[in-house]
């Protein structure tokens, strides 16, 4: 019953889109030091970006924002906590979405990476194409960014029980 | 101007201030940016609001009715527009609201009032897709508690408006945040008790508490506040017939395909939902309904058009 996901994934899925959602939608499996994954979400538009968080923190997770690259890595400068998972915007004022990711990966190699954005295929993001990398175009469903986060984060084939 | 203070009240610092005693009542913020936006947009229309008061009143007069819609020289040319439509079968041409009123009726030219009067309180936003979505799923509400009266009992023209006015508490968020809930509605694929948890996790309170509170502020009478606030959980007001048969309606409106977010096709119109949803009724009223489903699904569908049609061009 789900519409398809709009994806372009840089890898094979560990399960099948559906199997994503239904978990997904259950709640976020802990991190492995415990706690609820962390996230930054990076989007410039602010009634979206309150609309993903409300999302995200519904499923479970908890999540830092940002309005833009350059805001993004003041806030993980003042962060102590690591972010497991950044979501992004691809075109943003002052640091996009890619640009973000290359200054990000100096600081943290394999990170994973969801890139959002109102095209189809974004040639900076074609680019960015490590394993740990996803894209959703906008607009997007929650069942289809829930589905993308689990898998990402490597939760969607884990048995363990939502956090 | 404000329309969302009582008689007795005045804004001071954003808050409704009660002349007399001074007192403000202390706004929340989610329902203050409601009383903010509200008041800088052009409201309800007036006269809609009126002919909806004129329902909670025993003797109403073809005079009250006819004499409230000509107020509004806009609202009237629409009423007029909308009553010479095939939908209403009237032989000849309708010139004046009298006239209409006297042919189709206080309850159905009322209903009709309200029906124009909420849509031009959309305004512009009727563009968005999610908020197209609100009104038809109103529409379709509205007449299907209106065929459920046409078959177990009740006015059909009062059972219209009030299923018109179910998701007032929509219509107000779309208003008070334009952009943000027509984003939240195309973006949730969700629905019930977990997308009215993520209205107030994003919003500061859901549709019907915004209904509810919209309702008051507009001095509707108590049916139509109940029916904004509690037509997802009657049982917590002590349901009324009413109240009952919007509910229902809400939720037959849903298993039609009329939702407010995307729906994925085919559309799944599973018999042990309707069922459940039906079980509301007694179980009388429940036979009846459940045995002429199809007819009221095609009658309803046929409305939804008609309505739609009205409104076009």
């Amino acid at each position: 019953m789900h519409p398809p996901l709009p994806t372009s994934r840089k890898r094979p899925p560990a399960v099948t889109p559906r199997l994503a959602v239904s978990r997904a939608a259950r709640g976020a499996a802990p991190r492995p030091g415990g706690g609820p994954p962390r996230i930054l979400l990076v989007e410039d538009d602010p009634s979206l970006r309150a609309v993903f968080v409300n999302f995200l923190r519904h499923a479970g997770y908890e999540v830092v924002e940002a309005e833009d690259g350059a805001d993004a890595l003041t806030v993980l400068d003042r962060e102590h906590t690591p972010v497991d998972l950044v979501v992004t915007d691809v075109v943003m004022p002052h640091t996009g979405g890619p640009a973000l990711v290359e200054r990000l990966r100096t600081r943290r190699p394999g990170i994973p990476v969801l890139y959002l954005s109102g095209y189809a295929v974004d040639t900076e993001v074609a680019d960015d194409a490590t394993a740990d990398t996803a894209h959703l175009q906008k607009p997007l469903t929650r069942s289809a960014l829930l589905a993308e986060v689990a898998a990402l984060l490597g939760h969607a084939g884990s048995p363990g029980p939502p956090a | 101007m404000p329309i969302l203070l009582t008689e007795a009240e005045v804004e001071i610092n954003g808050h409704a201030t009660d002349l007399a005693t001074g007192v403000s009542r202390v706004t929340p913020p989610a329902k203050a940016r409601l009383l903010r936006r509200n008041c800088e947009l052009p409201p309800i229309p007036s006269v809609a609001v009126n002919l909806l008061g004129l329902l909670a009143k025993d003797d109403v007069g073809l005079g009250d009715v006819s004499d409230t819609i000509s107020a509004d020289a806009t609202i009237a040319a629409e009423v007029l527009r909308a009553a010479n439509t095939a939908y209403y079968g009237i032989r000849g041409e309708v010139t004046n609201i009298r006239h209409a009123t006297t042919l189709l009726g206080i309850a159905r030219i009322r209903a009709l009032a309200a029906t124009i009067g909420l849509r031009r309180y959309l305004g512009q936003a009727l563009r968005l897709p999610a908020v197209q979505r609100c009104w038809r799923h109103n529409i379709a509400c509205a007449a299907t508690a209106e065929q459920i009266a046409l078959r177990i009992g009740g006015n059909p023209a009062d059972a219209y408006t009030a299923g018109l006015l179910h998701d007032i508490g929509r219509m107000a968020l779309i208003v008070a945040h334009p952009k943000q809930y027509p984003a939240f509605l195309d973006a949730a694929d969700t629905r019930g008790v977990e997308l009215l948890q993520l209205e107030r996790n994003l919003l500061g309170m859901d549709h019907c508490e915004a209904g509810q509170w919209f309702a008051q502020q507009l001095l509707l009478p108590q049916v139509f506040q109940d029916v904004a606030g509690h037509h997802h959980n009657p049982d917590a007001v002590g349901p009324t017939d009413m109240l009952t048969r919007v509910s229902v309606a809400c939720q037959l409106a849903e298993w039609m395909g009329y939702w407010v977010t995307p729906v994925p096709e085919p559309v799944d119109q599973d018999p042990a939902q309707l069922d459940r949803v039906a079980h509301a009724l007694p179980l009388a009223q429940r036979v009846t309904l459940l045995s002429e489903i199809a007819d009221l699904v095609a009658d309803v569908g046929e409305q939804v058009r008609a309505t739609e049609s009205m409104f076009e061009g």
